[in-house]
């Protein structure tokens, strides 16, 4: 068995150091799933460690679950915790019907900016092209003083170690540099921009984490209005989106 | 060692008791499939209902601060409303929530130490925390108000005690010691030994005839 931790608070003095099974393993001691062999060493490492007795006692409190209606937890304090919780899942659900949203009314945009594209005359296709060559070549040149700026996670502003809002342009470029207080390696990553309002502004996946555990986005010019954002960046392992750090952002 | 009734520590129904098991398992499934169907707050109404006691003593046991309790509480269950849609059922729900518990625990702990760099902070193992609970401690206390000449007496029944535990069976002698050594109840040490209940219960009824065969006059009645 490879995946254990190390504990030094159960070591005696002197002692090698004695190393706790993973998770993983636990779970899977827990269901049934492990060789007699590797079950019975757990069983032993369990007599002499009062810390992983308490995990699988607690593994299955969870999953024989008793029902708080009707054993005596406090009505007040379970009710105190549901009236906290339940705005925040009312914005997890919004947030995710935003992104949903959201992703319909692009398909439907760039629908219709095909059919208007179609309907045009000649000429205004021809500027629009004109425009579009020159902004490309525009985003070709090298950028002189380009904007890039470190975001910090809210929670570490909090803290004190970085200002609470961040002041930038919108005419140019900007290069977000987003730092994390506690980087953690996933399959795959998301940044979303949530506007003042709540609502998602963009979202895309395929975001990668530097060397440096950064993540690096850039928006084109004019890409957000004036006002206060959000970035959001998520993890993703397979289905599940879980959000990593909220940076707070403000555009002039 | 004098000990009384086995307390019940326990929330899950007693081994045996299938068809209350069954009932909470269909529940859970129903609310499950009833999140996923649009009928969100009414179904995550009834998974709060049945999780929020073991998440609360999760963390009653690793976190101190009331504060960080909530925190963490929510953090939990918010976790759980997320991912409830891709929840694929691979794992058994109550497997799931409790990882992410885990995780929002473990993420914490390493939020709390880089906030803490500088300090001298304890080493969280694999995530649990340390709240002077006396989790960890030394499992055989040793009484330090009694005169030199009782703590003598008492250092040798240890001993002895200890030596006849392990002379017996392997999972009798395991049971015993979790039983002594760490204070379980039948029921945990039943689930921390993927035993039966009743399995627990005759280990340790032999146990105790073995060790007062062996022990004799050294030790007082050992009751486990």
């Amino acid at each position: 068995m490879s995946n254990t931790t190390p504990d030094s608070a159960t070591a005696p003095p002197g002692a090698p150091r004695p190393a706790h099974p993973d998770l993983d393993t636990w779970t899977a001691y827990y269901a049934g799933e492990l060789p007699e062999a590797a079950a019975e060493r757990l069983r032993e490492h369990l007599v002499s460690c009062r810390r992983c007795v308490t995990l699988l006692l607690d593994l299955n409190a969870f999953v024989h679950p008793g029902d708080s209606r009707r054993n005596g937890t406090s009505d007040f304090e379970k009710a105190a915790v549901w009236r906290t919780l339940e705005p925040r899942l009312a914005e997890a659900a919004a947030a995710k019907r935003h992104g949903a949203s959201w992703q319909m009314p692009t398909a439907l945009a760039a629908s219709l900016l095909v059919g208007v594209l179609g309907l045009s005359t000649w000429r205004d296709q021809q500027r629009a092209i004109g425009d579009l060559r020159h902004e490309v070549a525009a985003l070709s040149q090298p950028q002189l003083n380009a904007q890039i700026q470190d975001l910090f996670p809210a929670s570490v502003q909090r803290s004190g170690r970085a200002s609470a809002v961040e002041e930038l342009s919108a005419a140019r470029p900007i290069t977000f540099v987003l730092t994390l207080d506690d980087p953690a390696k996933l399959p795959d990553y998301r940044i979303e921009i949530i506007d003042d309002g709540g609502a998602a502004v963009w979202s895309q996946r395929g975001l990668e984490m530097s060397p440096l555990e950064t993540f690096e986005l850039t928006l084109p010019p004019g890409f957000l209005d004036a006002g206060a954002y959000r970035l959001r960046l998520y993890g993703v392992d397979g289905d599940r989106d879980e959000l990593l750090e909220t940076y707070p952002l403000r555009v002039r | 060692m004098s000990r009384g009734e086995a307390p019940a520590h326990h929330d899950e129904p007693p081994p045996g008791d299938d068809a209350a098991a069954q009932a909470r398992k269909l529940e859970i499934e129903r609310a499950v499939a009833g999140f996923r169907r649009g009928e969100r707050e009414k179904s995550f109404r009834i998974l709060f209902d049945l999780y929020y006691r073991p998440i609360q003593r999760f963390f009653a046991k690793r976190v101190f601060s009331a504060e960080d309790r909530l925190d963490l509480t929510q953090e939990t269950f918010l976790g759980v409303y997320k991912g409830l849609e891709g929840y694929r059922g691979e794992a058994q729900f109550g497997t799931w929530v409790f990882r992410i518990a885990y995780n929002t625990h473990w993420k914490w702990l390493r939020r709390m130490k880089s906030e803490e760099a500088g300090q001298e902070a304890a080493s969280p193992g694999f995530g649990e925390h340390e709240t002077g609970s006396g989790e960890d401690a030394e499992p055989v206390a040793l009484s330090s108000d009694k005169d030199p000449l009782e703590q003598v007496l008492q250092d040798e029944r240890q001993q002895l005690l200890r030596a006849a535990i392990e002379e017996l069976p392997e999972q009798m002698r395991r049971c015993t010691e979790l039983r002594i050594l760490q204070d379980l109840s039948y029921r945990e040490i039943a689930t921390a030994m993927r035993l039966s209940i009743e399995t627990v219960k005759v280990h340790l009824f032999q146990a105790r005839k073995k060790l007062k065969s062996n022990l004799k006059d050294s030790l007082e009645v050992i009751e486990l």
